[in-house]
């Protein structure tokens, strides 16, 4: 599939039915996508909402994005969505388990064990969040899931006023099709006798903070915990591997937090160190045609309509048609990084 | 009721109180290392023709630390309560937690105390009453040398109970907690170090508080549960007025029992007499237990009949005999009220 025909932009109110078609598809965890018309239409009015205010922004601004196929056979169609949130935990703190080793030794019984603990944690509060990831089946193996997420990141490059100078992105853990989630069994429910999506269900979509604070606040032995829900820390669900190993390869760091309820992998960097976001750089766009050593992303410098896509041309350089779909003219300032990835030029960097 | 007389532990002693503990997996009985530690035992009184025929037999034991916790440390988990509430999703949870702690640093202890199961070599059993008449002995005794050199000993007075064990002898609490942070076996290194192998094996268990719902629910049953076997002990040791102290064993979870010391009956009951003159009490006679100690610092404790005689107090001279005393010596004595005459 040629990478040009997919157009990264903000979302808008009437992807509504996309948004539901994605949220109806996505595994139970991805709470930033949930099932329920009224509150998806809300997250959308309130992406609306971040994209128009002032450039003073208050830290609790969401900012959604979708990404279209132009190409696709019935006309233009949104395949995927992805988003940010400014900063984690906003109205409340964004509670997280953190991977911690302790080692016990007595010299006089010969023996010295590594104990592996999750101590419940703050630490990742106020730090931007990436949200939201969601690419039809059919796109997962195009170039479409690369503008999806990393777009985002040249949105928050843009637009570092914005956001914190640290960012985390939180991946769905292991739970089966019925929500049934091993890590939850045996922490989680120990305190609340429920299942996870009952318990979601129950605290109204409101912040996990307020389960939080009803589970131990000591830290966990993890040997404690029975083997299934010691497998599952930090492990990912199938659906996730993807966005995951984007966030990787950007250079997100995988190995200190994990999520307090599905024991999933929370991935967090400084912004300055992302891949896409070191590689990324602002300059004047000018008509033409030709291609460049790789492809590149590029995206607009404007906040309200946003929009990226993948070019083929050098970089400073776009078709009429990239322009067109950019909303640029000749002159305007882009921000542009290359994609660089395997199988995309042979290269990667 | 058999005359009992409690005395200081020989080395003869240490192969039969070692047998008893060996019931309850403990490690073997040692002599005293210190002036103020103490292994009481109770035994037959002998034929009332002297101390020297008194060398019956052997009924039970108890150690009396002084100070525990001080050289090297002793760790126990403080059992905790831990409220999680939400009114509005009616919630309301009460965590246990264990907290591993040194609380009991520079208590006193009266440890392993323990008692004969057979009856003599025939093999029968001991009979209950005379079992708990034993242990009530050597407990008292011990209780009453403390009162008798109070400022060699704490303010607080402990006493760890063996918690639960199954049929394999292995500890629920431990197969629950503590083999996750020493996978070596407890009982080869409780033989190796003796009572020393809990404070090493210390160092290796969980720092942090424990909420006990993450423990297999054998393992949480068994938080202070005495074991079946010392059950006798524990109801004695409340009757001596120590209550269970939120404190459990880190090895199997059975109770830690506390007093104040000074808040004993057995010690603001009991005081120093001068033996009057006279071979025997008066008409007012009622039953003690005194507690002496000879030239040589070793005790001798039996209940007897006694009288005030002014200042004074008369005992039988066969008692006076067994506790190696003569008339103007002193004697320590608790009134036993509800064995009066």
């Amino acid at each position: 599939m040629n990478p040009s025909r997919f157009l990264f932009r903000t979302a808008l109110p009437n992807d509504l039915p996309a948004f539901e078609r994605f949220a109806a598809d996505s595994a139970i965890g991805i709470t930033t996508l949930p099932a329920d018309r009224a509150k998806l239409q809300a997250r959308l009015e309130r992406s609306a909402q971040s994209f128009a205010s002032l450039d003073d922004s208050s830290g609790e601004e969401i900012y959604l994005f979708v990404v279209e196929d132009l190409g696709a056979a019935d006309g233009p169609r949104v395949v995927g969505t992805s988003g940010i949130a400014a900063s984690a935990g906003f109205h409340d703190r964004f509670y997280t388990y953190r991977n911690e080793m302790v080692v016990h030794a007595s010299a006089a019984l010969q023996a010295s064990n590594r104990i592996h603990t999750l101590h419940l944690c703050h630490d990742l509060t106020g730090y931007t969040l990436l949200t939201s990831f969601y690419i039809e089946p059919a796109y997962q193996h195009t170039l479409a899931p690369q503008l999806l997420s990393r777009a985002r990141l040249l949105f928050i490059t843009e637009f570092a006023e914005r956001f914190s100078d640290r960012i985390a992105a939180e991946s769905p853990g292991l739970a089966d099709d019925s929500g049934r989630c091993p890590f939850w069994d045996a922490v989680g429910r120990r305190f609340f006798d429920m299942g996870y999506p009952q318990v979601e269900q129950i605290t109204g979509g409101r912040s996990k903070a307020f389960i939080a604070e009803l589970m131990p606040q000591s830290p966990i032995y993890v040997p404690l915990l029975p083997e299934e829900a010691q497998w599952a820390i930090g492990q990912l669900h199938p659906v996730a591997e993807l966005p995951f190993s984007m966030l990787q390869d950007e250079g997100f760091d995988a190995d200190t937090y994990v999520d307090i309820f599905d024991g999933g992998p929370i991935v967090e960097a400084r912004v300055s160190m992302l891949k896409t976001v070191a590689a990324s750089s602002r300059m004047a766009v000018q008509a033409g045609e030709g291609s460049g050593a790789g492809s590149r992303l590029v995206a607009v410098t404007r906040r309200q309509d946003y929009r990226a896509l993948i070019s083929g041309a050098p970089a400073g350089v776009l078709d009429g048609a990239a322009l067109a779909r950019l909303g640029l003219t000749e002159g305007e300032t882009v921000r542009t990084a290359a994609l660089a990835v395997a199988g995309d030029d042979g290269s990667e960097q | 009721m058999n005359e009992l007389l409690v005395r200081d532990a020989t080395e003869a002693d240490l192969p039969e109180i070692t047998a008893w503990l060996a019931r309850s997996q403990r490690p073997a009985a040692t002599l005293p290392q210190t002036p103020d530690e103490r292994l009481l035992v109770a035994e037959m009184a002998g034929p009332p023709s002297g101390p020297g025929a008194a060398a019956g037999r052997l009924l039970a034991s108890v150690r009396l630390r002084p100070v525990i916790g001080v050289v090297l440390p002793r760790a126990w988990y403080h059992v905790g309560v831990t409220v999680h509430a939400a009114a509005e999703l009616q919630l309301f949870h009460r965590q246990r937690t264990l907290l591993l702690g040194n609380d009991h640093t520079g208590a006193s202890e009266l440890a392993d105390l323990v008692c004969a199961h057979e009856a003599s070599d025939d093999g029968h059993s001991l009979p209950l009453a005379m079992q708990a008449a034993a242990l009530r002995e050597v407990l008292l005794t011990a209780l009453l040398v403390m009162a008798s050199r109070r400022i060699r000993y704490a303010g607080t007075l402990i006493a760890e109970l063996p918690g639960l064990r199954d049929g394999a002898g292995q500890s629920p609490f431990w197969h629950g907690l503590g083999r996750h942070f020493y996978s070596g076996d407890p009982a080869l290194a409780a033989i190796r170090h003796g009572d020393a192998w809990r404070c090493h094996v210390a160092a290796l268990l969980p720092r942090q508080p424990v909420t006990t719902a993450f423990l297999p629910a054998a393992a949480q049953a068994a938080i202070a549960q005495v074991a079946p076997s010392s059950r006798l002990q524990c109801e004695l040791l409340e009757t001596c007025g120590l209550r269970y102290s939120h404190h459990v064993s880190v090895h199997d979870g059975g109770p830690v029992l506390e007093a104040d010391l000074d808040a004993l009956p057995a010690v603001t009951g009991s005081r120093s007499w001068r033996l009057a003159e006279g071979d025997g009490p008066g008409l007012q006679a009622s039953i003690c237990l005194l507690l002496s100690e000879d030239a040589d610092g070793r005790l001798c404790a039996l209940r007897a009949a006694v009288s005030p005689l002014g200042s004074r107090l008369q005992i039988g001279v066969a008692a006076r005999a067994r506790l190696r005393l003569a008339p103007g010596d002193t004697v320590w004595a608790l009134p036993l009220q509800d064995e009066a005459g």
